[in-house]
């Protein structure tokens, strides 16, 4: 099983998925023409990986400047599939990062938060560019 | 007919129009009018809060034409199988306020079903509705949706004043749908 590397496009985030290091990456916008199918092969890596660890410790960064209504539907399943695996007893965390100068994020942040019981989910500031 | 355009022109100009698209409507053509509406926004320096909440508004508001858009004029086309719905959507600005607005064709029956979410979702106090994004996010997808059914709440949900809609009869058949957002 290869690691999962999808550069950036202008409606699509980068996503880097990689099986060694543990690290997963989403980064970028999100407004797919076609969501699901975007992110059908991501489900799908994920899930493989998944029942292939055992007790090593996975981070999730997720750094999304934008995301349309069907991929913040999107992003509830897949922590929906995180937070199963974390009841199985695997070690998996999650960092959203947001802009300290875009409250939404912070917002849709929390609410993801609040909408998990399980799965680490962590608030992280980023510095502002601009 | 095109010798109204000067006309039309000075009337956007006078309501603070800075970006209108009128015609088929598709992905690639959300995307590049997008991009002209951020390009704007960041010349004029708006806060990044702001900044996404206009933008976001501007996809939605997009992709429910793309999604639900019907045509009786025959001015919608089809082409390689795919679905081009006719659709026209409005940037302005006026002193700081922004407005998106979008206007496109349904069936009589779409619009009666819509007036009546959308007139439930508009008296929604802001933790409301985002209680109710929530709880909707968490349920599997209606079958009536084409997409996570969360689009209009994420619009009134970074409106900031209550969204205004209208539905004009066009005959037996259609309603003209307009929704106007104020950022």
């Amino acid at each position: 099983m290869k690691n999962l590397e999808i550069p950036g496009s202008k409606t699509t985030p980068e996503i880097m998925f990689n099986r060694e290091t543990h690290e997963l990456s989403i980064k970028g916008e999100s407004f797919p023409e076609n969501t699901s199918e975007f992110y059908t092969p991501v489900f799908e890596w994920l899930e493989n990986y998944l029942s292939s660890i055992t007790d090593q410790s996975v981070m999730m960064n997720i750094e999304l400047m934008y995301f349309n209504s069907s991929s913040s539907k999107v992003l509830m399943d897949f922590f929906d599939m995180l937070e199963e695996n974390v009841e199985q007893g695997k070690d998996i965390t999650v960092n959203w990062l947001y802009d300290e100068d875009n409250e939404m994020a912070i917002e849709y942040g929390e609410d993801f938060m609040e909408d998990l019981e399980l799965l680490p989910f962590h608030l992280v500031k980023t510095i502002s560019k601009n | 007919m095109p010798g109204n355009l000067f006309s039309f022109t000075c009337q956007f100009a006078q309501k603070g129009v800075f970006l209108c698209y009128s015609g088929p409507t598709s992905h690639e053509i959300l995307v590049s009018t997008g991009n002209t509406l951020k390009q704007f926004l960041q010349t004029n320096n708006i806060s990044k809060k702001r900044y996404y909440c206009i933008f976001s508004i501007f996809v939605e508001l997009f992709e429910n034409i793309i999604r639900y858009g019907v045509d009786c004029f025959s001015s919608d086309i089809e082409f390689d199988c795919k679905r081009y719905p006719y659709g026209i959507i409005s940037a302005s600005k006026n002193g700081d306020l922004f407005t998106i607005q979008s206007g496109n064709i349904i069936s009589i029956e779409q619009g009666n079903k819509l007036k009546q979410y959308l007139h439930s979702i508009n008296v929604m106090d802001p933790q409301s509705i985002r209680n109710f994004y929530r709880e909707k996010r968490k349920n599997k997808c209606d079958s009536e949706s084409k997409g996570a059914g969360l689009g209009l709440l994420e619009i009134v949900r970074k409106s900031s004043q209550p969204i205004q809609y209208s539905f004009q009869k066009i005959d037996e058949t259609f309603h003209f749908f307009t929704l106007t957002a104020v950022i």
